[in-house]
């Protein structure tokens, strides 16, 4: 497999309440569009979002893991049920879905790219995971 | 190449099925059947084969005509079922997800010219071993909203969601049948042909049946085709077309079914579960007239050929025995898997380490580098205990429970599950949530509280902090961290939309360790400046500042007696805080011990979904002033008020008494009075003592009852400091 994985550092993130004007499943900036009233923010802190529902600091509830390579989709198709076809998935989209066993925030940064944002009590178990899956190749 | 089959070895070509190998090697025979253990051979030359099944290895109930010939490959032949081997299966799996816009399952001329024709992604898939498209892949499962599951050379599981599916599957060649049809070299025409017409081999013919399994599956309806003498797909499913020879189309016209003069004991209907005409004849007898009715009473096409050949000639036979026409009897329903699949492919990757998430704290290294022994609690890994050299649990808990109540002691508590709940109606929200008031909780404060279902009986309990005047943190029991955020997730969005309120999981934000004993006020003392004296930070207080560098946020928590503090930091800085703190680590074992001691509950070990608060006692934490709240209505049912109720007590036994042990009045009683939910020996006691739920546990106080025959006596569930006296630490 022609993958690349790394864990990417994330200074801050921010849960938000209120109404985005984002379409669903989608990034705007650093927003992630998680639910009708709900998305995160790779950044910021609390006090900066005085005008929202709630806001609160989520900075150490996720940690971000970056696969990167032409063979990327191929490995995330082998626990995700979501279609990654860059017509369906692509850059700016994002999704809360389930990665093999762990609940993960996936979205793309550009074709051979993807952003996972897991809990870190599961870290170790999606990055076993990710490189078992890593062994094996289509055909 | 070389192969072995029956401990004969014979050669063999690339590319070869071993069933094709062994009729090539003249093997015509060489397997028996289940039941009644007649000579078989190989029969057809594919998925369909009822005989020659083969053991590999671990691998059991493989069909020959399936398996790829290997240099070096040891097949036994099985007599209709497995053998499971003590082995694991060493070998890798694979699963991908799919999605396409259609999928065509077989690769024959119309599957091959309708994948052509398709637009868009397209997956062809077929059996065949070099077939255009994924080869040697079956479909072997059809479900809702065209999800397929195929399997492609028992290797890897293909999960796919099609917008569309093509189904050209063909047709299978069936049996014909008439006295002695199961002999070894009796063999279907196409197999036949196949194999290049083999000398000795006597080839048969019933004609073809559609492949309507996948059809059936995605619960399409059948018809009868007289032309054909076999069901053929009916109506129209959503997304789901059938092409090509499935439907009839392009096949033979069926010999009309007639029943020979003969012995009908040996005229074979099912091969592979030994089932006969005559056997047919008896359930007709026994005045069964349905196919699906006579198929459990003979269990033809319940072996693991599933019917793929007998199920046409058992409605065929059935039909002329009753003098009807077959569309009358109906047809089986064909369920998943069309093929057997093993679990261990089925379970692809998640074996072993991977088969669930291992779930640890940012602490962990800390816990390993101490050699602590782990508890699974759902599935975060716990530390229980933390042996010296030369101890067992009981022994390291004691030292452990003694650190903590003599001098000072840590534990990793970061597993709790805690949410941020803020909004204007917060207060209003957990008011109707908990069984308790929370209106004069001041900011700054926190409160024990206690959740129950609509049934009045205890869901969870916890804390609840008020960080702000709108703002709150609850915890959670570790095993209920998600439950409890999707519960009141659901009361929320479905029941109280109106509230303004939000909900945030904080579980792994925070870092959380309990420092206890009645040294933990010095040990702090040393590492922040926040003040620690009672007056300053009294019991059941929050405070902010910083503990060894880091900002936390610091609770007089205590689940233990003991003077406590709960610190928590930023979950990145955990094992920092962790570190920072000279006191001994104790695990789940010890917190155990300790909290019953104090005759605290724990949800879902002293408690089982049947009890109420006041059941456990604690009618002080039910507001009796709220309007309404979760659970209220029923603490006024006859059940959840009738005395008589199972209460929890604590109990002084003689010995050891095992949890879950029945309580009776005498020993020779076998009349359940209650049972043991928690039991340990007791360094603060010098005793072993129990918890336990007793009928009108708390008017037999005084009482001696039995567990295994061992004596106890019923106590108060509150054993140590009953006063309180520990709470404060030691005197200024």
């Amino acid at each position: 497999m022609t993958a690349v994985l790394r864990e990417v550092e994330l200074d801050a993130q921010v849960s938000l309440r209120g109404e985005p004007p984002m379409a669903p499943n989608t990034i705007a900036g650093d927003a992630l569009w998680l639910g009708p009233d709900e998305w995160l923010v790779l950044g910021g802190r609390e006090q900066d979002y005085a005008d929202a529902w709630a806001a609160v600091d989520v900075s150490a509830s996720r940690v971000c893991l970056e696969l990167a390579g032409p063979d990327a989709a191929d490995v995330l198709c082998r626990g995700c049920a979501l279609d990654l076809h860059p017509s369906v998935f692509p850059p700016g989209r994002c999704a809360q879905t389930l990665l093999a066993r762990a609940q993960v925030i996936l979205y793309r940064t550009d074709e051979h790219t993807f952003r996972l944002l897991v809990r870190p009590s599961y870290a170790d178990y999606l990055r076993a995971w990710l490189r078992d899956a890593m062994v094996d190749r289509k055909g | 190449m070389r192969f072995t089959f029956a401990g004969t070895e014979y050669p063999g070509c690339e590319g070869e099925t071993l069933a094709a190998a062994l009729v090539r090697n003249g093997v015509l025979g060489g397997f028996h059947s289940l039941y009644r253990n007649r000579p078989r051979g190989v029969y057809t030359a594919g998925e369909e084969e009822p005989n020659a099944l083969v053991q590999i290895g671990a691998r059991p109930l493989l069909r020959a005509t399936l398996v790829e010939l290997e240099d070096g490959l040891v097949a036994e032949p099985l007599a209709g079922k497995g053998r499971l081997v003590a082995v694991p299966d060493e070998t890798r799996y694979d699963t991908i997800h799919a999605h396409c816009d259609v999928l065509v399952v077989g690769a024959g001329r119309s599957g091959v010219a309708a994948a052509e024709a398709a637009a868009g992604r397209v997956i062809l898939v077929d059996a065949g071993r070099g077939a255009a498209g994924l080869s040697r892949t079956w479909v072997v499962g059809l479900y809702d909203d065209n999800y397929a599951v195929a399997v492609e050379a028992e290797r890897r599981v293909w999960r796919i969601r099609a917008k569309r599916i093509v189904l050209a599957t063909g047709a299978i060649e069936r049996p014909a049948v008439y006295p002695d049809n199961d002999r070894p070299g009796v063999m279907l025409a196409g197999a036949f042909e196949r194999y290049g017409r083999p000398a000795g081999a006597t080839p048969v013919s019933g004609g073809w049946s559609p492949r309507v399994h996948l059809w059936s599956q995605a619960r399409g309806r059948l018809r009868w085709d007289d032309r054909v003498g076999a069901p053929v797909p009916d109506g129209e499913l959503r997304g789901i077309e059938c092409v090509g020879s499935v439907t009839g189309e392009g096949l033979p016209d069926a010999p009309a079914f007639a029943l020979p003069d003969g012995d009908e004991d040996a005229m074979f209907v099912d091969l592979e579960r030994d089932s006969t005409v005559a056997d047919v004849r008896r359930a007709i007898g026994a005045g069964l007239r349905s196919v699906e009715h006579v198929k459990r009473y003979t269990t033809i096409g319940t072996g693991s050929e599933q019917g793929k050949l007998a199920n046409v000639n058992a409605i065929c036979v059935a039909a002329e025995l009753l003098q009807v026409h077959p569309d009358e009897l109906g047809t089986t329903t064909f369920r998943p898997p069309y093929l057997p699949v093993s679990f261990a492919l089925l379970a692809g990757r998640d074996r072993g380490p991977l088969f669930d998430p291992a779930r640890v704290t940012p602490i962990h290294p800390a816990h390993l580098a101490a050699g602590a022994v782990f508890e699974d609690v759902g599935q975060w890994k716990r530390p229980r205990f933390y042996p010296h050299a030369g101890e067992d649990m009981d022994a390291a808990v004691r030292r452990e429970c003694a650190a903590a109540r003599e001098s000072v002691a840590k534990m990793d508590a970061s597993t709790l599950g805690k949410i941020d709940v803020q909004g204007a109606d917060a207060v209003e929200f957990l008011n109707r949530m908990y069984t308790n008031a929370f209106d004069s909780l001041a900011v700054g404060r926190c409160r024990y509280a206690v959740m129950c279902k609509p049934d009045g009986m205890i869901f969870d309990d916890g804390v609840v902090m008020r960080v702000g005047e709108q703002r709150f943190v609850c915890t959670t029991t570790t095993g209920n961290a998600a439950p409890v955020l999707a519960w009141m997730e659901e009361w929320l969005q479905t029941e109280w939309p109106e509230l303004r309120v939000w909900l945030t999981s904080l579980t792994e934000q925070w870092a959380t360790v309990a420092v206890v004993g009645p040294d933990s006020r010095a040990l702090l003392a040393g590492l922040t400046r926040i003040p620690l004296d009672r007056g300053a930070f009294p019991f059941m207080a929050i405070r902010g500042g910083a503990v060894a560098g880091i900002p936390a946020r610091v609770c007089r928590i205590s689940f233990s007696g003991e003077l406590a503090y709960e610190v928590n930091v930023d979950g990145r800085r955990g094992l920092e805080l962790w570190q920072s703190l000279d006191a001994t680590p104790y695990g789940t074992e010890t917190m155990h011990v300790l909290r019953a001691e104090k005759g605290y509950p724990i949800v879902g070990q002293d408690t089982d979904g049947t009890v109420t608060p006041q059941d456990l006692g604690m009618d002080w934490i039910v507001s009796a002033v709220k309007a309404d709240f979760v659970g209220k209505r029923s603490f006024t049912r006859a059940d959840t008020a009738r005395p008589g109720r199972k209460q929890l007590v604590g109990l002084l036994p003689a010995d050891r008494i095992r949890e879950g042990t029945q309580l009776v009045a005498d020993p020779g009683s076998t009349a359940m009075l209650g049972h043991v939910t928690s039991s340990y020996d007791s360094v603060a006691l010098g005793r072993p003592f129990a918890l336990a739920l007793v009928k009108s546990g708390r008017e037999r106080i005084g009482e001696t009852v039995y567990a295994d025959g061992i004596a106890a006596e019923i106590v108060d569930s509150v054993l140590y400091d009953r006063e309180g006296a520990r709470r404060d630490g030691r005197p200024a």
